[in-house]
């Protein structure tokens, strides 16, 4: 075993606020060793990055380290003067943060800031530092490192930065990088390429990471070790092996099966956990999770669990703080109801909802210099001639890379944003330039944040009346009460809540109300903009059950906007992948996830990070950065980045979708030669 | 910053000016009263009237006269203002050249002090000196200039303790210390009702930037102290300052009407007053468009100095 690298012993952290002192951390006792990947998994809130901060001796002004040691190489941090730190920092351990795009200063070039710390540090000249940059640069396969070095922040994509901040962390040879939820900004196939770089450079030097995450993929791809912290305490702690196959804390277990992955049962609803986390300014006196623990006893609410040594098949030490550990638990869901509406039942070929025909969105940005000299439009080409229908009753799912235009998708559709070209129909009838408020009240929308898009000065009672009354669906006002409080039932919120502000409510019940306000007006199609994105794990299967069990309730058609291709593979019945403005394939979800693939899906699909595949599977990489919308390649729109044969029709002559059985693709490669193709998954893994 | 950037925002003010002359030039004319009228006095004869409207031009289609004044005003030819009888031009500089020296030395000394003060009062939020800080910045944004410009005069020109002139004005060339002394307690004025705006914004800005990502970030590089604050954070806390700087020194141009007033001071907002009162139209004109230009030029520096901090701005 290794030597111990950073010692977390008996840490308790708190941070002073207005109403009270709130209890981050609570005793945390871990260890990352020498070369080791330790991953510290918890919902948002759980205190797991304030122990990484900690751990660099990084604390908020009103937060304190109440009790405990931290050790790094057995000395203890707690007690270093802030020079000692700033060695600490420069020298020894590196960070890399959740949002590359706000990590970097705006001001400075990415060389400047990539040297100013060794050239701190090591006390080296400029040149000296230039050279190492750019071999650090380019040990990571950064191309063209020497103009990276020149650009700004804002000139580079998000993928790209994520890259340098390793490099940047990599330069002064840390033997600890601590990682705070890197990828989370990041599209899947950036990820993918980013936990590639991270695999490269852990085989090629020793270099121990402390990885916070929530995301399970990620975890059982890179992590030698794993500790789940829940309140601010730690739960459980293993070898990764042990904690995915044998968890033993209900929490654990309940995290394991609450991941809406590609593996789950389709047949069955996801699991989702309930309720939520304590509140940390009065924590109960005995286990934090007892309230939400479905194997609790009277013991688990008066005392704190004792940690328990659990034997491991692999020998690495298997913790776990609960009374009750090991205990199974059941997690069976009820059954999917399928929608038998006029979807997917007898009458199967009735018509469509809405079908969008050739639907166009172009943004011009010519500039009055432009438009003087008579210069061709500038346009950035966001929607580009897509079209589907959905039938009543139906989801269609639309994924794709972050800027690939699906939500402006979306927007063309509700009219958020004029459609330039197309049709739009709805029921049959063309509403691509219409604006009535019988169609307000028959297509709605959900976005993806509900702290932006709930006005956070109205009361629920607001802002669910608000479309009651604008529709005049609410006679007076015992009505509008009362059909406020169906609301509420509805999405499964108490009724005491009516009255609160959105802030005092939890990230899962303020996209609850953002459902609820869509469907106050009983709309048939609703338009879901990545609704799950910013919430927690653990809270996504239950808004997918909701948004489920709403449709079947009320016939209502989704579009299902997301980059999360597991949560999409749940709800839909079919989906569209749309890459850079133009749909290149639509299919039922069992098609799309079988070959014949699109080549751009295939891609997609392999850089799915699996909990419950133990070997990494091969995953495409795709090559370079999405081109720019303004600037998209001619032919083909994806042949740039191609990783299958090409030939001459793909630089010029633009695919069509060609439609078997209801599934279209769209590439000049033949159906069959993409027949050919092996699945991604195993078979045993769709049915 | 590309050349591109600098004629852009140069072919703006250019637009921005042509825009205001218009303004200027079509408010003065439909203002009540007859020039005519105005320089031969009510007892005029109507043909005396009309033959001075003709010689003024006066019945000309607007845009003729305006063709007239502009093409004058290009060529420096400001004409003549009527209730001295004297070329506007000389006057006009030597008001400005007033005004500017009162400007500067105020907006000089307003970035010295009010800068480090907001930058100190942001890292010692909530402090002791932090409240002291906002509380007396507060007091001398919230006194009137005529006041607290009464109250210096009380202060230092009074009979207690007589260190400053009260009034008036000795030019530069003639005595340096004279001159110098005339205008401590205007100076003195401007920056006590300026510092506050400044102070503020760049304490707001700072606070804001220092809990920013990337100053946690360079902190977490093990970066000094210094480094943090004074490379990674101020560059960033100062650029929306230039702007408000850029605003007072348009303010302290033009609309120091009260200071030039209190301390009987020749610059060209008492001008303005004087232009005003005496219905003096090209007189009028000529001291409102010199002001806007002046207001439109700092502000293209301004516009300047920021795509010098910002590398974002890059006009293509």
């Amino acid at each position: 075993m290794a030597e111990p690298l950073l010692q977390i012993d008996d840490v308790s952290i708190s941070f002073k606020t207005v109403s009270g002192k709130v209890q981050a951390v609570r005793h945390v006792s871990l260890e990352v060793r020498r070369g080791e990947c330790y991953a510290l998994i918890g919902e948002s809130g759980s205190g797991k990055s304030t122990l990484a901060f900690a751990a660099m001796g990084y604390l908020p002004e009103n937060g304190s380290i109440e009790s405990g040691r931290i050790l790094f190489k057995g000395e203890d941090i707690t007690r270093y003067s802030h020079a000692q730190l700033e060695k600490l920092r420069g020298k020894h351990v590196g960070m890399v943060f959740q949002n590359p795009d706000t990590a970097a200063n705006p001001c400075y070039t990415i060389g400047e800031q990539l040297m100013e710390g060794i050239i701190y540090h090591e006390k080296i000249s400029r040149v000296e530092a230039e050279k190492r940059a750019l071999a650090m640069l380019e040990a990571i396969n950064i191309p063209d490192p020497k103009s990276i070095m020149q650009r700004y922040p804002h000139q580079i994509s998000g993928g790209q930065k994520q890259r340098i901040t390793i490099a940047q962390a990599l330069l002064s040879h840390p033997d600890l990088i601590i990682m705070d939820e890197p990828t989370t900004a990041l599209d899947v196939t950036t990820e993918i390429q980013f936990l590639r770089l991270l695999e490269e450079v852990r085989s090629r030097t020793n270099v121990a990471i402390l990885y916070i995450t929530h995301d399970m993929g990620i975890v059982a791809r890179l992590a030698d070790r794993v500790g789940v912290i829940y309140a601010g305490a730690l739960v459980e702690e293993g070898s990764r092996e042990t904690m995915f196959r044998h968890p033993a804390h209900p929490y654990t277990q309940g995290l394991m099966h609450s991941i809406s992955s590609i593996e789950a049962d389709r047949k069955h609803k996801g699991y989702s956990m309930p309720g939520l986390l304590p509140n940390l300014i009065s924590l109960p006196p005995g286990c934090a999770f007892a309230p939400r623990c479905s194997v609790a006893e009277d013991c688990c609410s008066s005392a704190l669990p004792a940690v328990q040594l659990i034997p491991s098949e692999d020998g690495v030490e298997h913790r776990v703080f609960c009374h009750r550990a090991g205990t199974p638990l059941s997690f069976a869901t009820d059954a999917v109801e399928e929608c038998v509406g006029r979807y997917g039942g007898e009458n199967q070929c009735s018509e469509p909802l809405l079908e969008v025909r050739n639907l166009k969105k172009y943004y011009e940005h010519s500039t009055f210099m432009d438009r003087m000299l008579r210069h061709k439009p500038r346009c950035v080409y966001a929607v580009d001639d897509v079209s589907f229908s959905i039938m009543p009753g139906e989801t269609l799912g639309v994924v794709g890379e972050s800027g690939c235009g699906k939500s402006t998708l979306g927007k063309a559709i509700l009219r958020l944003a004029e459609a330039t070209d197309g049709t739009v129909l709805y029921r049959g009838e063309d509403i691509t330039h219409k604006h009535s408020q019988s169609l307000c009240k028959s297509i709605q929308i959900i976005f993806q944040s509900p702290d932006s898009s709930l006005n956070p000065r109205h009361s629920l009672y607001t802002i669910l009346s608000r479309p009651l009354l604008l529709h005049g669906i609410a006679t007076d006002r015992a009505d509008l009460e009362k059909r406020c409080y169906r609301l509420l039932d509805m999405v499964s919120l108490p009724r005491t809540y009516l009255h609160r502000k959105p802030h005092q409510l939890s990230g899962g019940e303020k996209q609850r109300v953002a459902i609820a306000r869509a469907f106050a007006v009983h709309p048939s199609f609703v338009v879901c903009d990545e609704v799950t994105s910013a919430l927690d794990v653990s809270v996504q299967a239950s808004i997918i059950n909701l948004l489920r069990d709403l449709q079947r309730e009320f016939q209502t058609s989704y579009l299902f906007i997301s980059h999360d291709l597991s949560a999409v593979r749940e709800i839909s019945q079919r989906i569209a992948v749309m890459y850079l403005g133009r749909l290149v394939e639509v299919g039922s979800t069992d098609q799309v996830f079988r070959p014949p693939y699109h080549p751009y899906t295939k891609a997609l699909l392999s850089s799915i990070s699996l909990p419950c595949i133990p070997q990494p599977h091969k995953s495409i990489l795709l090559e370079g950065q999405i081109p720019s919308p303004a600037n998209p390649p001619s032919g083909c729109r994806f042949r740039t980045r191609c990783y299958r044969k090409q030939c001459e029709a793909c630089s010029t002559v633009t695919p069509d979708m060609v439609f078997r059985d209801g599934h279209g693709l769209a590439c000049h490669l033949d159906w069959s030669e993409l027949e050919a193709d092996t699945p991604v998954f195993p078979e045993s893994f769709l049915s | 910053m590309s050349p591109v950037y600098i004629l852009k925002r140069f072919c703006f003010m250019l637009v921005t000016l042509f825009c205001i002359s218009i303004i200027i030039f079509a408010i003065t004319m439909v203002l009540p009263g007859n020039l005519a009228q105005v320089i031969l006095g009510e007892f005029a004869t109507d043909d005396a009237l009309r033959a001075l409207e003709d010689q003024m031009g006066l019945n000309l289609p607007f845009y003729e006269q305006y063709g007239k004044w502009i093409w004058g005003v290009l060529h420096g030819d400001f004409g003549h203002a009527l209730s001295m009888d004297q070329p506007i031009l000389p006057l006009l500089l030597f008001r400005l050249k007033n005004s500017a020296i009162l400007a500067a030395f105020s907006i000089v000394l307003v970035t010295i002090i009010a800068i480090p003060l907001g930058v100190f009062a942001a890292l010692h939020r909530n402090s002791a000196v932090d409240r002291i800080i906002q509380v007396s910045s507060y007091v001398g944004i919230s006194i009137p200039e005529f006041a607290t410009g009464s109250l210096l005069i009380i202060a230092f020109a009074g009979p207690v303790l007589n260190l400053f002139p009260s009034a008036g004005y000795v030019p530069f060339s003639e005595n340096f210390s004279e001159a110098l002394s005339h205008i401590v307690l205007p100076v003195m004025t401007l920056v006590i009702v300026l510092i506050a705006h400044i102070m503020r914004q760049t304490r707001s800005e700072m606070i804001h930037v220092m809990q920013s990502d990337y100053v946690r970030s360079a902190r977490l590089r093990g970066l000094s102290n210094r480094m943090v604050v004074f490379k990674h954070a101020l560059r960033n806390a100062l650029m929306p300052t230039i702007t408000v700087l850029a605003l007072d020194v348009g303010y302290l141009i033009g609309s120091v009407v009260v200071i030039e007033e209190v301390f009987a001071y020749p610059g060209i907002g008492r001008l303005i007053v004087y232009a005003v009162t005496s219905r003096d139209v090209p007189l009028l004109q000529a001291t409102v468009l010199t002001v806007a230009c002046v207001y439109c030029l700092v502000n293209f520096l301004a516009d300047l100095a920021y795509g010098l901090v910002n590398p974002r701005i890059r006009y293509q």
